[in-house]
């Protein structure tokens, strides 16, 4: 910074400076010591003060309208589509899940490859397969004692009373929800 | 009484949307002017606007307070700038010759010019200026931000900001001087000798007093 400009050089080189009002008391006197008395640096001196103002007043351009309500709605996952997201719960119920099956498996393998095991299991089938006879005897039985044809229908309407009486009686206030009353 | 932007940023790093939408609302304009100032698109900086504001709330978490809010946001707008315009970098850390970034010459002005007149032709200039200058000289008056805060913004050193805006400046003077000798000679006369203009008259009123007082 020159602490005394004395040339017109020096004098707008400081001018900015000046303008801005950074520049030492001293170094301010001496400045207009010089513009006092030289027309073409105050010229430029009213240019530089210009330039601040038109700076400073440099017109804002007003935003779009909807600008704020774009930006939220990128903001607020309320508004967002929903994305795909990987919970760690997901992953661990589904690992749970194959490892159960996985195991289930791995036993009823080791089950089978004992005697005793396979003992048990066709035990198991066979108690199945005469069940299933038994059903059907029964069904047999039915459809003959009836008008032929009429043994499924029969067999149906049991059903629906079945279906029936199971709502009426889940409808049916228990007794201790009517001691609650 | 309205709460100061690192209220809303405390809130709004706990979640709180509302808060940050009092954030956007009341800095969108200046982020868009930026983007606008240094682009010249109004769609683009629409768009870089509405981006900057998702960074922000985005990365809301690691904005620690050090800087303003207003600091750190045209931050973001200047990396996406940098983003679109990326010779930028490389001009804001360089300083070329005055003379290489001269103007052609403007076209010629009105007879007459008023003050008015030769604010809404260095309006018109700046626009034109080259984009870092731009840039620097919004930063700086568009909401004053200081020179350490413009270089944290622009991650260039201090210097080099007050470098720019002082070539900024002086662009736009010669441009006004140019724009005198192109034309209008009676208004150069009077902006140059017309020592009733309110700078000059304000001035040759107070030097003799100054110089009395300075013996």
């Amino acid at each position: 910074m020159h602490h005394h400009p004395g040339s017109c050089t020096d004098v707008r080189a400081a001018l900015q400076a000046y303008v801005d009002g950074d520049l030492s008391p001293e170094q301010a006197a001496a400045l207009k010591r010089h513009l006092a008395g030289c027309s073409s640096c105050r010229a430029e001196l009213a240019r530089a003060q210009a330039v601040v103002t038109a700076l400073k007043t440099w017109p804002l351009v007003p935003e779009p309208p909807q600008l704020t309500g774009r930006i939220m709605a990128q903001v607020s996952p309320r508004l967002d589509a929903p994305r795909f997201r990987l919970h760690w719960s997901d992953l661990v119920i589904s690992l749970s899940g194959a490892a159960l099956v996985f195991g289930a498996m791995l036993l009823w393998r080791g089950l089978l490859s004992t005697d005793q095991a396979y003992l048990c299991a066709a035990r198991i089938a066979l108690r199945a397969h005469v069940l299933r006879l038994e059903a059907l005897r029964l069904l047999q039985r039915l459809s003959h004692a009836a008008v032929p044809g009429w043994g499924w229908l029969s067999l149906a309407g049991g059903a629906c009373v079945l279906v029936l009486a199971l709502g009426i009686w889940g409808r049916v206030p228990l007794p201790t929800q009517r001691r609650g009353r | 009484m309205q709460e100061s932007d690192a209220a809303l940023v405390a809130r709004a790093q706990q979640g709180d949307e509302a808060a940050f939408e009092q954030l956007v609302r009341r800095h969108q304009r200046y982020a868009f002017n930026v983007a606008y100032r240094v682009l010249g698109d109004y769609a683009e900086a629409e768009d870089m606007t509405q981006e900057a504001f998702v960074r922000a709330w985005r990365g809301l978490r690691t904005f620690r307070g050090q800087a303003k809010f207003t600091t750190w946001l045209y931050r973001i707008v200047h990396n996406l700038c940098l983003n679109r315009l990326p010779h930028l970098r490389r001009e804001l850390v360089q300083s070329e010759p005055l003379e290489e970034v001269l103007p052609n010459p403007v076209a010629p002005l009105p007879e007459r010019f008023e003050a008015q007149e030769r604010v809404a032709f260095l309006h018109a200039q700046v626009t034109q200026l080259p984009e870092k200058y731009r840039l620097v000289l919004t930063l700086r008056y568009l909401q004053d931000l200081s020179y350490q805060e413009i270089a944290a913004v622009l991650d260039v050193p201090m210097g080099t900001v007050k470098t720019h805006i002082h070539r900024a400046r002086r662009l736009l003077i010669e441009r006004q001087r140019r724009w005198e000798e192109c034309g209008a000679q009676p208004g150069q006369a009077r902006a140059a000798q017309d020592d009733n203009s309110p700078d000059n008259a304000a001035l040759g009123f107070a030097l003799p007093r100054l110089q009395e007082a300075g013996g």
